[in-house]
């Protein structure tokens, strides 16, 4: 297996597109990337929370509590929704990374001799 | 369901890296939560539970790096613009003094001391008590204005004019706005006739003060609420409300008339009367260079009256229109920080107290320039900062602090609404296991 580490830059992108299809509370966040990435990234509860306090001071998300089905009655959980701010930055994010991975593909597995 | 000391320890080790201690707890409640989740999730797998728990705190990471990252995040906002806006003004505020007058009298820096010393307080504190507590803070406002007034008035009412008990009825906005928001919380069914109820003593005190800027101020703030909380569903109106509302609204005016007439008050809302002063501002307004001192020169006898009450008078007459149009730039700068600040406000608290404020500061600098037109006269309303006198300075500096507090906790506001609320409902619920965890969490010490 590669490596499991993130870089910033992409993992705000990558927890927005969560949270695009629902909202999600901390923990749920690490173990749905886990599994859509079929545990190929994995995320540190020390770099999301971080994260998404960033995210809600930028606006991309919205925080709020609701309860929790849990043995402890009353037990509220934070939830993460996504704003259109949130989705309009998402969706920018996604077509910078589709063209700059393009542009990698396109060296990386270019099939042509060299122009020289 | 008790948790492991070592949750706490790891949660106390990442609150020691946030450097804001107000952030401290709302950062980092979700841990715990996050904690309990992984725990739940390896016991599922087949670890008994201290494994689990030690496990989920490995997973966790470095409390040190979180702690630090979410220091990042948590930052006190400092408005560093409004804060050197304001010392600009101070600073001209002082220069005209000395200018006009060769000196800058104790008294007045005294109350640039008390006003900066407000400010700070009011910067460090968490402005959103104002919510917790909106009708404490609007009697304890009414209670000290109302002994001003009854001590003012030992001479009569109509020698009360502007007076220390005007300058307290200039913060009412704020807590006017701050009930009128308490009791859409409430979902009052009469809300709207409450909330009037609250408005009239201070439009009577405006009224016994004889003060038109303090009587629209009120009225103005009032029907603002009114409409907006209407708009908003704040208060649920019927019919027989409306008819209420409006007959309430009529028996003001007309108890007003009545009573005017019964005390033989007059308002400052003509012209001084004074054909010669009238004659002698126009003359300087008219006779002002673009640049510096006019050639025309003020009766000295006459100076202080046109200071008080024609500040930009004075001004044009000594600094010139290039100094004034500098003057008002700046003020229109001081007013859009403001409004920035208000608009940016994720939160209603934050938004109603900069809103607030804006309009006190807004109000006073309007009349200050709108005195100067025919046919209203003075309004004694100073020009905030500039040629005012020391408890004007007091209260704009007060409005400034305010301003700048909402600025600080802009980005933690909302945790920190629901901090409080959850402290508030977990000493009503302390038999609830997990709450007396977080009980224990939010009381212990630093």
């Amino acid at each position: 297996m590669g490596n499991k580490t993130l870089t910033y830059g992409n993992v705000d992108m990558l927890v927005l597109k969560l949270l695009e299809n629902r909202d999600m509370y901390g923990y749920q966040i690490i173990e749905q990337l886990e599994k859509r990435s079929d545990n190929t990234f994995s995320l540190s509860a020390g770099s999301l929370y971080p994260l998404l306090h960033n995210l809600e001071k930028k606006n991309y998300v919205n925080v709020y509590e609701a309860d929790v089905k849990s043995r402890t009655p009353g037990k509220k959980r934070k939830y993460y929704h996504i704003t259109e701010q949130g989705k309009k930055y998402l969706h920018d994010k996604a077509q910078e990374w589709e063209s700059y991975s393009r542009a990698i593909n396109a060296i990386l597995f270019f099939k042509g001799g060299t122009s020289e | 369901m008790k948790h492991d000391h070592s949750t706490e320890e790891y949660i106390s080790e990442v609150q020691q890296q946030i450097r804001w201690k107000r952030a401290r707890k709302i950062a980092t409640h979700e841990l715990a939560d996050h904690i309990e989740d992984r725990k739940e999730a390896l016991m599922g797998k087949g670890l008994d539970e201290n494994a689990a728990l030690s496990a989920a705190i490995a997973d966790m990471g470095d409390p040190r790096k979180i702690g630090s990252e979410l220091d990042m995040v948590y930052r006190p906002k400092v408005n560093l613009l409004l804060i050197e806006l304001t010392a600009a003004f101070l600073i001209l505020g002082a220069g005209i003094s000395y200018l006009s007058e060769g000196i800058i009298s104790v008294s007045q820096i005294i109350s640039v001391l008390i006003g900066i010393f407000s400010a700070v307080v009011l910067y460090f504190s968490d402005y959103t008590v104002m919510l917790r507590h909106p009708l404490m803070i609007y009697f304890i406002h009414m209670f000290i204005t109302a002994a001003l007034l009854v001590y003012e008035a030992r001479n009569g009412f109509e020698m009360i004019g502007y007076s220390y008990t005007f300058y307290f009825l200039m913060l009412f906005p704020v807590s006017l706005t701050v009930v009128a928001a308490d009791l859409k919380n409430q979902h009052r069914k009469f809300g709207l006739f409450v909330f009037t109820c609250y408005a009239i003593p201070l439009f009577l005190t405006a009224f016994l003060l004889s003060s038109l800027p303090g009587m629209t101020m009120i009225l103005i703030t009032y029907m603002m609420l009114a409409c907006f909380g209407i708009r908003k569903h704040w208060f649920s109106l019927s019919y027989i409300g409306v008819a209420v509302w409006i007959g309430l609204i009529l028996a003001v005016v007309f108890g007003m008339w009545y009573i005017s007439n019964f005390f033989h008050l007059s308002f400052f809302f003509t012209n001084t009367g004074d054909e010669f002063v009238q004659r002698m501002i126009s003359d300087a307004v008219f006779s002002a260079d673009m640049w510096g001192s006019s050639k025309f020169r003020i009766i000295n006898n006459k100076e202080e009256f046109l200071r008080e009450n024609y500040p930009f008078v004075i001004l044009l007459n000594k600094y010139g229109y290039f100094a004034v149009g500098c003057i008002i730039a700046l003020f229109v700068g001081l007013l859009a920080v403001m409004i920035h600040t208000a608009r940016k406000q994720k939160t209603e608290i934050g938004k109603i107290t900069a809103w607030s404020t804006f309009f006190v500061m807004a109000f006073q600098l309007l009349c200050s320039v709108i005195c100067h037109f025919a046919n209203f006269g003075s309004m004694s309303m100073c020009i905030p900062f500039l040629l005012s006198g020391g408890a004007f300075t007091v209260i704009d500096l007060i409005l400034i602090g305010m301003v700048l507090s909402v600025s600080r906790h802009e980005d933690m506001i909302r945790e920190w609404i629901r901090y409080k609320d959850r402290k508030a409902s977990v000493s009503t619920n302390e038999s609830d296991p997990i709450n007396q965890w977080f009980y224990q969490l939010v009381h212990s010490k630093e």
